[in-house]
C-alpha cells in the first residue's frame, strides 16, 4: 500500500479554476504523490486504491473568495458531478476504488472559493492570498492522518 | 408543430440538446441535434505564434488533445516547409495510436457499455459506470486498464498523460528511450488480450441489438477517411478517400491540404456546430460520415494480422459499405486491436530510438494545413500567418462537425421508430442518446464543454403548450 496522494482538479487556463494545481505544485515528496487532472476519470481509481490517504483539491464558485473548506469523504456511487458519467466525483472515484480494488483510503476534499473562472492564467487576488493557507490545510490533513496509518 | 426537447445529451463529451419535431398527427417530422454553446478557439488563436499552436489547440479537449497536437504540429511543418525526420513521424504515430486506444476505451467501455450491457430499457439511475460495475465488473475493469495503457503510451513519450507538449512544428520534443520502449512493450500483451476478449463478447452480443443495428443511424451516406498509399488503414499521414454507400470509391488520392476544394461548411441557425458536406454533391445531399466506421469502410486492409481478420468479418455485415452507425462500436473495437498491434510493430522499428527527431527551419510559407485521423474522425488544422509567424487566421475542421448531418439524420430515424408523440418514455430517450453516443461526438472539440445540467425533455403542442416534461439529474 502506498502513501499519500494529492489530486488537484482544475484548468489553469480558466483563472481561479487553476487554484488546485497552483496550490499543490511542489508538494511532492517521499511517500507523497501529486496528480494534476482536468477532471476525475475512472482510471484514477486504481491509483487511489493504492494510497493510504487521498486529498482531492478543487476550486469552487462561491463567496467569500479565498475561503478554504475541508470535507471528509466517503465512497458513494450516487455522488456524481452531473449527468456526464465519464467525469466522476471524488466520492465516485472512491467507490470505484473500493469496488474494483477492495480498498478505501482515508479521503478528504479541500476546496477554495474562487470568483473568476473566465479564460486567463492568473488567479484572483483573494485566491492568490489563500494559497499558503490551502497548502497548510492539505499538509495538516496528511500529517494528522499519518499516525493512524502506522 | 409539436416538439420534444432532450437537453442535455448525457455521456458524450460536452453539452447538447435534441429537439424532435412532431407533426399534427404526432408523427416525427424531423429532428435537430443542437450545439448551443460557442467556444471560438479559432478566433483567439489569432495574434499568437504558430509555434504555440500545438500547445494552445491541444487544450481544446481533455480526451483527444493528442489529435490537436498532431494536426497542429503538421500545420506547423507545412509552414516551415519541412519533411520531418522519419523517427519523429514514427513516434507521432505511436502517440496517436496510444491516444486512439485510450479514447476508444472511454467511449466503448465507460460511455456506451452501460447501454449495451444493462439494456436500453434499464433504470437510468443504474445505467452508468457503477451499474456496469455491478453487472459485469470485468468490463469496467478492462476499460480502466485499456485507458491506462493508452495513457501510459502518451506519458512515456510526452512526460504526462494529458496535454503533453510533445509534438512541435518540425518533429517531436524528445526521442524514445530504451526504458520507455520496454515499458510500453510490457503492457501490449495485456491490451491485446483485453481487446480481443471484448470484441468476441461484443460480436456475440450483436444478436441482442438487431433493433439498434437497424435504426441507429442506418442510412446511405458517403464516408471519408485517410488511407495509405496502398489503401491501408491510416491515422497519421495519408490521402483522403470518399466512398459511396455501395462501397465504390467516389474520390481518392486527395491531398488533405486541398480539403477545402472538396468539403464545404454550411451553417444552420439552430446550432453552433457547422455542417460540413461533400461539395460535388451539394448541401445537404453531400452528407458524409467520418471516424472508425468510415475508416474501416474506406480502407482496403488494415495492415496488421488480427485486425485484418476482423476487418474481413466486419465486411460480411453488408454488401457495400457498413451503413449502420451502431457499428461504430464494432469498428472502434477493431481499431483498438489494430492500434495495439501497430504500436508493437512500430516499437520494433530499427529507427524508433533514434535521436533524429526534430527538423530545424524558419517559417517558409504563409499558409499550411495539417491533418490526421483523430479517434472520432479526420481532423484538419488550417493556418495562415503573417511575417514573423504570427497567426492571422485559423480554421479547425473537427470530426464531430463532419458527422453533424449524419447525427441529425440518425436522431430522426431513431425517433421515428421509438417516439409516438404522446408520451415520453425513458427507453426512448436513452435510445436517442445512445444513437448519438455511437458517433462518440466530442462537443468540447467542436464548440465548448461547459455546462452541468440535468436531462430535460419537453413535449410541446402546436402552440408551444407543454404536454409532458421529464427531468433527470
Amino acid at each position: 500500500m502506498g502513501g499519500a496522494l494529492i489530486v488537484a482538479m482544475g484548468n489553469p487556463l480558466r483563472s481561479d479554476d487553476g487554484a488546485g494545481p497552483a496550490a499543490v505544485t511542489g508538494l511532492e515528496g517521499p511517500g507523497r504523490s501529486v496528480r494534476l487532472v482536468p477532471e476525475l476519470m475512472p482510471e484514477l481509481a486504481e491509483e487511489v486504491a493504492h494510497a493510504k490517504t487521498v486529498v482531492f483539491v478543487d476550486a469552487r464558485e462561491a463567496s467569500p473568495g479565498g475561503a478554504v473548506q475541508v470535507l471528509a469523504l466517503e465512497p458513494s456511487p450516487h455522488a456524481r458531478m452531473g449527468t456526464f458519467s465519464h467525469a466522476l466525483s471524488p466520492e465516485g472515484v472512491l467507490a470505484l476504488a473500493a469496488s474494483l480494488y477492495g480498498h478505501r483510503p482515508k479521503a478528504f476534499l479541500v476546496t477554495v472559493n474562487g470568483s473568476d473562472f473566465e479564460l486567463g492564467e492568473h488567479l484572483s487576488p483573494e485566491v492568490e492570498r489563500a494559497l499558503p493557507s490551502l497548502r497548510a490545510r492539505i499538509l495538516k490533513l496528511l500529517c494528522d492522518s499519518a499516525p493512524a496509518d502506522r | 408543430m409539436n416538439r420534444i426537447v432532450i437537453e442535455p445529451v448525457t455521456r458524450i463529451e460536452g453539452h447538447a440538446k435534441i429537439t424532435i419535431l412532431l407533426g399534427q398527427g404526432g408523427e416525427v417530422e424531423d429532428a435537430h441535434f443542437h450545439v448551443t454553446e460557442f467556444r471560438g478557439f479559432e478566433k483567439f488563436c489569432e495574434g499568437r505564434s504558430f509555434r504555440e499552436m500545438p500547445v494552445i489547440t491541444s487544450r481544446i479537449c481533455g480526451i483527444c488533445p493528442v489529435s490537436h497536437l498532431i494536426a497542429s504540429g503538421k500545420a506547423g511543418d507545412a509552414l516551415l516547409s519541412v519533411d520531418i525526420p522519419e523517427p519523429a513521424k514514427k513516434l507521432r504515430r505511436v502517440l496517436n495510436l496510444g491516444q486512439l486506444l485510450q479514447s476508444h476505451a472511454l467511449s466503448f467501455f465507460h460511455l456506451s457499455a452501460p447501454d449495451l450491457v444493462l439494456g436500453m430499457e434499464s433504470e437510468p439511475e443504474k445505467r452508468n459506470l457503477f451499474g456496469l460495475l455491478a453487472a459485469q465488473p470485468e468490463i469496467a475493469r478492462d476499460g480502466i486498464r485499456l485507458r491506462k495503457i493508452g495513457q501510459e503510451v502518451i506519458e512515456v513519450l510526452g512526460g504526462k498523460r494529458i496535454h503533453a507538449p510533445y509534438v512541435t512544428p518540425g518533429g517531436v520534443a524528445a526521442p524514445l528511450t530504451e526504458a520507455g520502449r520496454t515499458r510500453i512493450r510490457a503492457s501490449l500483451p495485456e491490451a491485446l488480450f483485453i481487446v480481443a476478449r471484448t470484441l468476441g463478447w461484443f460480436k456475440r452480443s450483436l444478436e441482442e441489438h438487431h433493433d439498434e443495428e437497424r435504426v441507429f443511424g442506418n442510412f446511405p451516406t458517403l464516408f471519408m477517411a485517410m488511407v495509405g498509399d496502398d489503401g491501408a488503414l491510416e491515422h497519421y499521414d495519408g490521402k483522403l478517400r470518399f466512398i459511396s454507400a455501395t462501397g465504390d470509391i467516389v474520390a481518392d488520392g486527395i491531398d488533405p491540404a486541398h480539403y477545402a476544394d472538396y468539403i464545404g461548411e454550411a451553417v444552420e441557425p439552430y446550432s453552433y456546430l457547422k455542417f460540413p458536406y461533400y461539395k460535388p454533391h451539394g448541401y445537404p445531399n453531400g452528407a458524409y460520415r467520418v471516424g472508425p466506421l468510415a475508416r474501416l469502410n474506406c480502407c482496403s486492409h488494415t495492415g496488421t494480422p488480427r485486425a485484418d481478420d476482423e476487418l474481413a468479418e466486419f465486411r460480411q455485415l453488408a454488401r457495400g459499405a457498413v451503413l449502420s452507425s451502431f457499428h461504430y462500436h464494432t469498428a472502434r473495437l477493431i481499431e483498438m486491436l489494430y492500434a495495439v498491434e501497430k504500436i508493437g510493430e512500430l516499437l520494433e522499428d530499427p529507427d524508433i530510438l533514434s535521436d533524429d527527431v526534430q527538423a530545424s527551419a524558419r517559417r517558409n510559407r504563409f499558409e499550411g494545413v495539417g491533418a490526421c485521423e483523430a479517434p472520432r474522425g479526420t481532423l484538419f488544422h488550417h493556418y495562415k500567418v503573417k511575417p514573423g509567424g504570427v497567426m492571422a487566421w485559423a480554421n479547425l475542421l473537427i470530426a464531430t462537425g463532419q458527422n453533424n448531418l449524419a447525427m441529425n439524420k440518425a436522431v430522426a430515424q431513431i425517433a421515428r421508430r421509438y417516439v409516438d408523440g404522446k408520451k415520453i418514455q425513458e427507453g426512448m430517450l436513452n435510445r436517442v442518446e445512445a444513437g448519438i453516443r455511437a458517433f462518440d461526438p466530442c462537443l468540447s472539440c467542436s464548440t465548448h464543454a461547459a455546462g452541468r445540467m440535468p436531462l430535460v425533455v419537453e413535449l410541446r403542442g402546436p402552440s408551444g403548450e407543454l404536454f409532458d416534461r421529464v427531468e433527470r439529474l
